[in-house]
C-alpha cells in the first residue's frame, strides 16, 4: 500500500542509468563538494547508498544479477571466462549463455517495451519488446544490435561499443579523447532514443567510468598527477549528463541509477594461481606454462579470475585427480591455507566462500568450489604467467564488492541493499510482481 | 599401432582426401561412411565420415576406429577426449592455393564466401599458429606435418616418412603408386586444385568457425586490457 502512494500508478516507466564502477563514496563525495552539483540536488530529493555487488565483484556477474534478478547460481555467469571441462580450452560465456530472464523479457511479457544501451553482458543481442545496444564484451556493432533499424542509427551516428583500453598502455592522451569520445556518442544515442521511442522501461549504462577507473584511478587522489584535472572533468561532465537526462523524467517517474561494483587503489595484484603452485596445489607440465593446456594431472585446484577457485575433480576434468571423498577435506585445507595468506606482513584474504554459502539453483554444478573476497587494496588474479606471488602493472583501480551505488529519486529505508535486488525493484515499479525472483523488492 | 587412432587434418582442400588415399592404398583401413558416393568431380570418393562432426556431443565412435585412420579438419581437433591417443598427419598447403580452391568450389557451386581472400588467409594463418601452438602441447597426441606440394613432387620420400610414423606397417610403393603427377598437373590447368573436391557447405562452416576463433581472440584481447586473463 505504501509504494502506491509513492508513485502515481498511472505512469509505470521506469528509468534506470548504470554508473559501471562507480562507488557511491566517490559520487556522495563529489555531491558534496560541488563537483557534481545535478547530482547533490538528486542526493536531497532521494537516496543515495551504499550497495554490495556480486559476487565475484566483475562486471559480467554483477550486471547478469541486475538484469535477472537471481543469483549466480540461477543466471549461470560466474565470471567472464570458463575453462571448458573437456579439454582446458577457454570459453567466453555471453548473453545467450545466460540461464534465467532479463527483466526487460518479463517486462515484454506484460506488454512493457524496453530501450536498453549498453548493459555489460548482452552481446550478441536477442530479440526484445523494444530495442536493445549490447555493452562490454560486444565485438560488432551489427551483432550488438537489435532491431536492425537499431544498428542502422547507431551505425549513422558513429556510435562506439566501448573504449580501447589497449591504448591506456602507451597513449594515455589518445585513451583520455577515447573515453571522452565514447561518452559523447553514448550520451548522443541515449538521448535520441529516450526522446524519440516509444519505451516503458529505459535502461543504459555508463561504462567509460569503468575504464577510466582502472588506469586513471591514481589520477583521482594525487591532485598533482597529469590526468588529475582530466579525471575531475569527466565527472563534471558526466553530472551534466545526469542532469539533463533528470529532466527529462516526468517528476512522478522513478529515475534508478546504480553501479555494478565500488573501485579501490591497488596496493598489490595477487596472482592466486603462483600463491596455488607454491602451496603445491596446482602443478604445470612445463616450467613457463601459456595455457591451461599445459595443467598437470597432478593439479588439485586452479583459479580463475577474478578469484574463482576449483577443484580438480576426477569426474570433472579429464585429468583431474581429486575425488569426491578428498573434496571436503581439500576445500577446508585450501581455506586455511588462503585465510593465512599475507602481503608485507598484511593478510590478503578478507573472504573464503564455499559455492553452497552464496549459490543455488540450476546452475550449481558449474559453480566455482570456492570463492574469495580480498581485503580492500589487493587486487586478486588468475593469471598463470606470472612467477612472483605479487606485482604491480599499470591498472591502478581495483574492483570492491562493497561501496558499488544505489540511488533512487525517494526517500526510501536504504537498508542493506545488493544488486541482486533492483531488477526485482524495477519491476515492482512497473506493478509486476515476480516471487520467484532471488532478489528483494527495495520499495 | 592397434590402440593409437590415427587421423587426417587440415584446412579443407590441403590434400586430406589425397593423404586417405594414399593411407588406404598402403594397407591402412580407413574409416569412412561412403554418404557421398564417388562422382565426376570425384572419382576416388569422399574419405569423408559424417558422425566426425558430431565429435563435440558424441565421442563414442572413437571406440571404433582405434588402430585405423579418419579425416577430421582441423578445427576439430581439439574436442578429441584428451583420454585417447592419436597420431595426426596434418597437410600443409600454400595458405593462397587453399582459399583459392575453396571459392571456385564455392563459385562453382553458385556461392561465394563474403569474406575478403586476404582475410580469410589472416584468419586460417592465426588458426593454423594457434592449433599448431595447442598440438605442440598436447601429450596424447603426435603430429606429422606434410606439405601437399612436396609430396607431389617427393612421394617417395613423404611415403617413407608416413609408414615410419605409422610404426612401418605400410606398403611404401602403393602409396607413391597413388600420386599421379599427371593427373594432378591436368587438373591444375583446369581449377589450380588437383586435391579432391570438398562440400561447399563444409568450407562455409569451417568459414564460421575460424572466424568465431578470431572473435575469440578479440574478446581475450579485451579482457586482457583491463587486466584479467
Amino acid at each position: 500500500m505504501v509504494f502506491k502512494k509513492l508513485f502515481k500508478k498511472r505512469e509505470n516507466k521506469v528509468v534506470v542509468l548504470g554508473l559501471d564502477g562507480v562507488p557511491y563514496s566517490l559520487l556522495s563525495k563529489f555531491a558534496d563538494e560541488g563537483i557534481m552539483p545535478n547530482l547533490s540536488k538528486l542526493k536531497e530529493q532521494g537516496t543515495l547508498c551504499s550497495m554490495t555487488a556480486s559476487i565475484p565483484e566483475v562486471s559480467s556477474t554483477s550486471w547478469s544479477t541486475f538484469m535477472t534478478g537471481v543469483n549466480p547460481g540461477r543466471h549461470g555467469i560466474y565470471g567472464f571466462m570458463e575453462l571448458q571441462r573437456e579439454n582446458y580450452l577457454w570459453r567466453f560465456p555471453n548473453f545467450l549463455d545466460l540461464k534465467s530472464k532479463t527483466i526487460w523479457e518479463v517486462a515484454g511479457e506484460h506488454d512493457k517495451k524496453s530501450i536498453v544501451i549498453n548493459i555489460p553482458s548482452t552481446y550478441p543481442a536477442k530479440p526484445l519488446n523494444g530495442m536493445l545496444v549490447a555493452g562490454f564484451v560486444a565485438l560488432d556493432l551489427k551483432k550488438a544490435s537489435y532491431p536492425d533499424s537499431m544498428y542502422q542509427y547507431l551505425n549513422n551516428i558513429g556510435y562506439r561499443l566501448d573504449v580501447d583500453a589497449s591504448k591506456a598502455v602507451k597513449f594515455v592522451d589518445e585513451f583520455c579523447d577515447d573515453i571522452l569520445q565514447t561518452f559523447k556518442k553514448r550520451v548522443e544515442a541515449i538521448n535520441y532514443l529516450y526522446d524519440s521511442e516509444e519505451w516503458d522501461i529505459f535502461i543504459a549504462a555508463i561504462t567509460e567510468t569503468d575504464r577510466l577507473h582502472h588506469y586513471l584511478w591514481i589520477a583521482l587522489e594525487d591532485s598533482s598527477h597529469p590526468k588529475h584535472d582530466f579525471f575531475i572533468n569527466f565527472y563534471v561532465e558526466l553530472d551534466k549528463f545526469i542532469g539533463a537526462l533528470y529532466k527529462k523524467v516526468d517528476s512522478d517517474m522513478p529515475f534508478i541509477m546504480l553501479s555494478d561494483h565500488g573501485f579501490t587503489t591497488i596496493k598489490k595484484e595477487v596472482y592466486l594461481n603462483v600463491f596455488l603452485h607454491e602451496k603445491e596445489y596446482l602443478k604445470f607440465k612445463t616450467s613457463n606454462p601459456e595455457s591451461f593446456s599445459d595443467i598437470d594431472g597432478s593439479s588439485l585446484a586452479f583459479v580463475l579470475d577474478p578469484s574463482r577457485i576449483y577443484l580438480h575433480m576426477k569426474d570433472k576434468y579429464p585429468y583431474g585427480c581429486v575425488d569426491s571423498n578428498s573434496y571436503e577435506k581439500l576445500r577446508n585445507t585450501l581455506k586455511a591455507d588462503l585465510l593465512s595468506l599475507s602481503v608485507d606482513g598484511e593478510r590478503v584474504i578478507k573472504g573464503v566462500y564455499f559455492k553452497e554459502d552464496i549459490y543455488s539453483g540450476e546452475c550449481f554444478s558449474d559453480a566455482p568450489d570456492l570463492v574469495v573476497l580480498p581485503y580492500e587494496g589487493y587486487d586478486l588474479k588468475g593469471s598463470i604467467t606470472k612467477n612472483e606471488l605479487t606485482g604491480k602493472t599499470l591498472l591502478t583501480g581495483g574492483h570492491t564488492r562493497e561501496n558499488a551505488t544505489f540511488y533512487i529519486n525517494r526517500k526510501i529505508n536504504c537498508k542493506n541493499p545488493n544488486i541482486i535486488d533492483v531488477g526485482v525493484t524495477i519491476l515492482r515499479l512497473l506493478d509486476i510482481d515476480i516471487y520467484n525472483l532471488d532478489g528483494k523488492p527495495l520499495i | 599401432m592397434s590402440d593409437v587412432i590415427a587421423i587426417v587434418s587440415g584446412l579443407p582442400r590441403s590434400g586430406t582426401s589425397m593423404m586417405m588415399k594414399m593411407l588406404e592404398a598402403g594397407g591402412m583401413e580407413v574409416v569412412v561412411d561412403n554418404l557421398r558416393e564417388a562422382d565426376e568431380d570425384n572419382p576416388m570418393g569422399y574419405y569423408e565420415l559424417e558422425t566426425v562432426k558430431q565429435i563435440k556431443g558424441d565421442a563414442s565412435w572413437l571406440n571404433s576406429v582405434q588402430g585405423k585412420v579418419v579425416k577430421m579438419v582441423s578445427m576439430l581437433l581439439y574436442d578429441l577426449p584428451l583420454h585417447k591417443n592419436y597420431k595426426v598427419i596434418f597437410m600443409l598447403r600454400k595458405m593462397e592455393e587453399i582459399i583459392a580452391s575453396q571459392q571456385k568450389m564455392l563459385e562453382r557451386k553458385g556461392d561465394r564466401n563474403v569474406t575478403d581472400d586476404e582475410e580469410m588467409i589472416k584468419l586460417y594463418n592465426t588458426h593454423i599458429q594457434k592449433i599448431e601452438k595447442w598440438l605442440q602441447q598436447q601429450e596424447n597426441i603426435e603430429v606429422l606435418y606434410l606439405n601437399y606440394k612436396d609430396i607431389i613432387e617427393n612421394p617417395h620420400k613423404n611415403a617413407q616418412m608416413i609408414n615410419k610414423f605409422l610404426n612401418n606397417t605400410l606398403n611404401v610403393e602403393k602409396m607413391v603408386q597413388t600420386v599421379d603427377k599427371s593427373l594432378y598437373r591436368q587438373r591444375s590447368a583446369n581449377d589450380n586444385n588437383p586435391d579432391i573436391p570438398t562440400r561447399e557447405q563444409d568450407i562455409k562452416d569451417i568459414h564460421e568457425i575460424v572466424k568465431k576463433e578470431h572473435d575469440q581472440e578479440k574478446i581475450e584481447a579485451q579482457l586482457r586490457s583491463l587486466g584479467y586473463m
